[in-house]
């Protein structure tokens, strides 16, 4: 399972994001009773996604489409399939972080934590509640 | 291809999986020609290749060139357009308005029919960018009204936008038509409100290009981004979800505000210099102010 989310990851992203749906769609369907109502969050995840949406603090609804998030922007990609995608928890954290490492200098994305938008401990927290989308 | 090269370069290509970047190479203010005239055109050609569904026309539409949901909204108000009595209220102060040497202020800027279209301008013999309000504030002041009378962002503020409102309204329909003269201090003046829309800055690390250039048509919230062409057209505004008239530097502050930076002072050179900038991209376009925004 691990070795072939990894290929899919080297295979390029844009293959990864249908992939990445569609791997979600088997666990669901093993487990029918936990198919119906989404999966009750941990106090740290519940916390990650009040400051993901929290317009004050930060507002990635803003720009990203989340599951369950009202009226998103469409300037950034849908926050989805994040744990397929970003397999490394850090590599997560460091786009959030600082979004140009990755990105570029000219991407619109706000550098959560170079900028101090977001502390360390915050940026934690949204990890761990992306991992859950 | 160069050009093309180092945009993707900005761009971050390491990573470009399908976002919604509506454009498929940014522009890169630095790979293009300095001289206002080529680089106004270049700019506007980003737009009337990256959104081809925007007719030339109506860039001075704000949003409401491409947002059908928004338009067919836009045309109900339109029914009895609200601007209408800030034009009036306008109309009424500009005529009895005095300087204190009993004059009004037509005496100091000219005739009101189609004065807007003669802003924003550069003026040989200061070397500076001028624009309407800050002229009808300088009368005030040149003629001795006393500081707490002089109308500004703070004190008399309606007044102000009111006769701006009327302005407009006077020089509706004529196109703008601003002069970069080829004088180095205009040509300094056109790149330091280049430079202004696209720097980035403040806390969330935004530029006017990220929102109004880059990510053009796109939206934060509900909020649809318009473009980098037809910023200045319809100015000052009605905003319905403010119920308040505003004008150009205004709007400007409240987005420099949303990026978490310091704005300029409303009427400062960097203001003065930013509209001088935008207002030459609108060459062309048609004011139709004072328009009527969300
Ligand atoms: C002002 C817009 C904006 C805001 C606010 C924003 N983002 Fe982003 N984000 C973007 C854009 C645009 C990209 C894509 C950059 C690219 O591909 O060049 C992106 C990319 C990402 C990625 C990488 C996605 C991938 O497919 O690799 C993650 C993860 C992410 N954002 C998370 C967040 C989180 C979490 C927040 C809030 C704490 C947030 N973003 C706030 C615009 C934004
Ligand atoms: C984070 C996004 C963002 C940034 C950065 C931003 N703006 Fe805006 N701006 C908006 C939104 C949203 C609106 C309202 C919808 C529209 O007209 O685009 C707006 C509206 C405007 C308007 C009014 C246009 C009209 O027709 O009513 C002007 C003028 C403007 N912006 C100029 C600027 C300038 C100049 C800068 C840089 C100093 C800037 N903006 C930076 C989001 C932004």
């Amino acid at each position: 399972m691990t070795s072939l989310i990894r290929a899919i990851t080297v295979s390029g992203a844009a293959v990864l994001f249908t992939t990445g749906l569609a791997l979600s769609a088997p666990s669901f369907a093993a487990e029918p009773a936990a198919a119906a109502a989404a999966p009750a969050l941990t106090k740290d995840q519940e916390e990650g996604k009040e400051i993901a949406f929290n317009k004050a603090q930060g507002n990635c609804l803003a720009c990203h489409a989340i599951s369950n998030g009202q009226l998103p922007g469409n300037i950034g990609p849908m926050l989805i399939a994040m744990k397929a995608r970003y397999p490394n928890k850090e590599d997560l954290f460091n786009v959030i972080w600082d979004p140009r490492k990755k990105f570029g200098r000219g991407v619109i994305m706000p550098p959560m934590g170079d900028h101090k938008i977001l502390t360390k401990e915050q940026i934690d927290k949204v990890v761990d509640y992306l991992y859950t989308l | 291809m160069k050009k093309l090269a180092s945009a993707l370069l900005i761009a971050g290509l390491g990573a470009s999986i399908a976002t919604a970047v509506a454009g498929d190479a940014k522009f890169n203010p630095l790979n293009n020609p300095s001289n206002p005239a080529e680089f106004a055109k270049e700019f506007r050609n980003y737009f009337y290749q990256n959104f081809p569904q925007i007719p030339h026309d109506k860039y001075n539409m704000g949003t409401y060139a491409f947002d059908k949901d928004a338009l067919s909204q836009y045309n109900d108000l339109m029914e009895f357009p609200p601007q209408n009595d800030y034009i009036a209220k306008g109309k009424k102060i500009w005529e009895d308005y005095r300087l204190p040497d009993g004059k009004p202020l037509s005496s100091c800027v000219g005739d009101a029919k189609g004065l807007r279209a003669k802003y924003p301008y550069f003026n040989p013999k200061d070397g500076k960018v001028h624009i309407l309000e800050d002229d009808l504030i300088n009368c005030q002041k040149n003629a001795g009204v006393p500081e707490d009378k002089v109308w500004g962002p703070k004190q008399g503020y309606n007044d102000l936008v009111d006769v701006s409102a009327y302005l407009a309204s006077e020089s509706d329909g004529i196109k703008v038509n601003v002069q970069v003269p080829n004088d180095p201090r205009a040509v300094a003046a056109f790149d330091h409100g280049k430079q202004i829309f696209f720097r980035k800055t403040g806390q969330l690390n935004f530029s006017c290009a990220d929102c109004h250039m880059y990510h053009a048509t796109q939206r934060t919230r509900a909020e649809v981004l318009h473009t980098g062409i037809g910023n200045t057209t319809g100015f000052p505004v009605f905003r319905y979800s403010k119920q308040k008239m505003i004008t150009l530097n205004n709007r400007f502050e409240g987005c420099m505000r949303d990026t978490r930076s310091i704005p300029f002072k409303q009427y400062s050179t960097e203001m003065k210099d930013l509209e001088y900038f935008l207002a030459y991209i609108d060459n062309g376009q048609v004011i139709n102010g004072p328009a009527l925004r969300k």
